[in-house]
């Protein structure tokens, strides 16, 4: 005889938003959906509560509900995860609509969930640039303590997409760190540091010999460096 | 403003001034594929040639958003997800244990207070888009074999297809680390192209999203780049240096249009800084 016991167990909220289809052909882009939804693979591996939101409907507004949902969902023992692949440009990055999600916004809404940790993970050009927004370690006041920001390249670089990999370097990159290619230790867990680690030199040495290079960046608080994203 | 996430520039993918062709190689560094499969040249088709002109960087700067009539209107399709599935606790390792009762992984009611569930409903309502410009892979790996070099030398090659079935080799003939040198199945050197590591190899081959072990990475005998995190990292230093109060003034400044013409006001902070700056680390 089962007993059902109402356990409040620690859930992850993530989000993901990736844009390939601008609605003008010179600035589509080939992989951008691709990564979210195979990230959202891994993340249904990972029992998260996962939301994948692409094309026209990762427009800023939808964005922006859906952030603020899950904010409001949100317990102090859960984690909330967002994921952007689209265009980016200094400051913010590009939804669908065309229009300019600045990361101060981002960060201004993710600052309200009284969560454990909030992991945003952006794939777009200039989303090193999220430093300028929300910098100094995310210890200014007590608004942003517990949010960090891994992206795809620095504040000034382009970042890429390519077919034969099939996404962006920096997302082909996560998938594969994110899966336990970056568990150094072997001990199923992956973290913060470990995944950056991984996704930094493969991006760096995919882009070796391009004229344009990519630096991912990590911007975190000390503390959770070593926490564990995923677990296999 | 610089809007394009990237423009995948064909002529930097040339390494070494090796141009595409169709001519065997075989007298340099051919292949004998261990077992025979008849196969058609990659390079006609996928081969590295002139894209066609797309607007470049510079073109997007001034490219203005199309009005509403221009956009494509496609089909709306929402999916929702369901979510039945319970999570372990991610700071410790959990042992499996199927005697422990199952925790529901949906959104938490607090008993304390009534949580809307429209506001549930939005939150884990995901919607895709019918529209999305999901790329094929230009190369779908299919399985490995070995062939044997003109020495002797045995070595791995992957066996896969383009999107219109045609089959070819994919070998590492420089043992960088990356497939990057095209083969046909009769062994005729094809193009030589960016190319795939194993690990992407592998991440391609079981997309399922599951656990994959780690393995050798090609710059795994880098050391060209820096860890992050460095002590000598001077981004730290210039961290530290920040004024904090300027810093709030930013966080505090209100959100508004953004002014294409003002995108120097992003770069003002950016002139001292190495190239290499990665990371915000809190040294406590």
């Amino acid at each position: 005889m089962l007993v059902a016991l109402s356990i409040q167990a620690q859930k992850t909220y993530a989000l993901l938003a990736g844009v390939s289809n601008y609605g003008v052909d010179s600035i589509n882009l080939i992989s951008t959906t691709k990564d979210v939804k195979q990230l959202k693979k891994v993340f249904d591996n990972q029992h998260f509560a996962s939301t994948l939101v692409t094309s026209q409907y990762a427009n800023h507004s939808n964005i922006v509900s859906k952030l603020n949902a899950i904010v409001k969902l949100a317990k102090p023992d859960d984690r909330i995860v967002f994921v952007f692949s689209g265009h980016g440009t200094p400051g913010g990055f590009v939804p669908s609509d065309r229009s300019f999600f600045n990361y101060q916004e981002l960060v201004n809404i993710l600052s309200k969930a009284k969560v454990r940790n909030i992991y945003c993970f952006i794939d777009a050009c200039m989303s090193g640039s999220v430093k300028s927004i929300a910098a100094n370690n995310f210890g200014i006041g007590e608004s942003a303590p517990n949010i960090c920001f891994m992206t795809s390249s620095d504040a000034t670089e382009l970042s890429k997409e390519d077919a034969w990999i099939g996404h962006g370097y920096f997302t082909k990159a996560l998938l594969k760190g994110i899966r336990g290619m970056s568990d150094v230790d072997a001990d199923k867990n992956v973290t913060l540091n470990e995944l950056f680690d991984y996704v930094y030199k493969d991006v760096v040495f995919r882009t070796r010999n391009s004229k344009q290079a990519q630096h991912p960046q990590l911007f975190c608080p000390s503390g959770m460096k070593n926490t564990i994203l995923t677990k296999w | 403003m610089e809007t394009k996430k990237f423009k995948i520039d064909t002529t930097e993918s040339v390494k070494n001034g090796k141009k595409l062709g169709k001519s065997s190689i075989l007298s340099k560094a051919g292949f004998t594929v261990a077992g025979g499969i008849a196969g058609a040249s990659f390079a006609a088709a996928y081969g590295r040639k002139p894209k066609p002109e797309t607007a470049n960087e510079d073109d997007l700067v001034d490219k203005k958003p199309e009005t509403d009539a221009e956009v494509a209107q496609p089909q709306q399709q929402t999916v929702h997800d369901d979510i039945n599935e319970p999570e372990n606790d991610m700071t410790e390792p959990q042992p499996v244990d199927s005697n422990q009762p199952q925790a529901n992984n949906g959104p938490t009611v607090n008993s304390d207070e009534e949580v809307d569930p429209e506001l549930i409903a939005q939150a884990i309502t995901g919607e895709i888009d019918e529209n999305d410009i999901d790329a094929e892979y230009v190369f779908t790996p299919d399985s490995y074999d070995y062939a044997y070099l003109p020495d002797g030398t045995r070595q791995m090659v992957i066996i896969g297809h383009t999107p219109d079935g045609t089959q070819f080799l994919l070998a590492d003939v420089d043992g960088d680390g990356v497939y990057g040198d095209v083969f046909d199945l009769d062994g005729e050197f094809v193009a030589e192209v960016d190319g795939l590591s194993l690990s992407d190899l592998m991440e391609m081959i079981d997309d399922t999203g599951g656990y994959l072990a780690g393995m050798a990475e090609p710059w795994n005998d880098d050391p060209t780049e820096p860890l992050y995190g460095s002590e000598d990292d001077g981004d730290l230093a210039d961290i530290e240096e920040v004024d904090e109060d300027d810093l709030l003034a930013q966080l505090t400044e209100e959100v508004g249009e953004e002014d294409d013409s003002d995108i120097d006001k992003y770069f003002e902070d950016e002139t001292e800084e190495s190239p290499e700056e990665e990371i915000d680390v809190d040294e406590d």
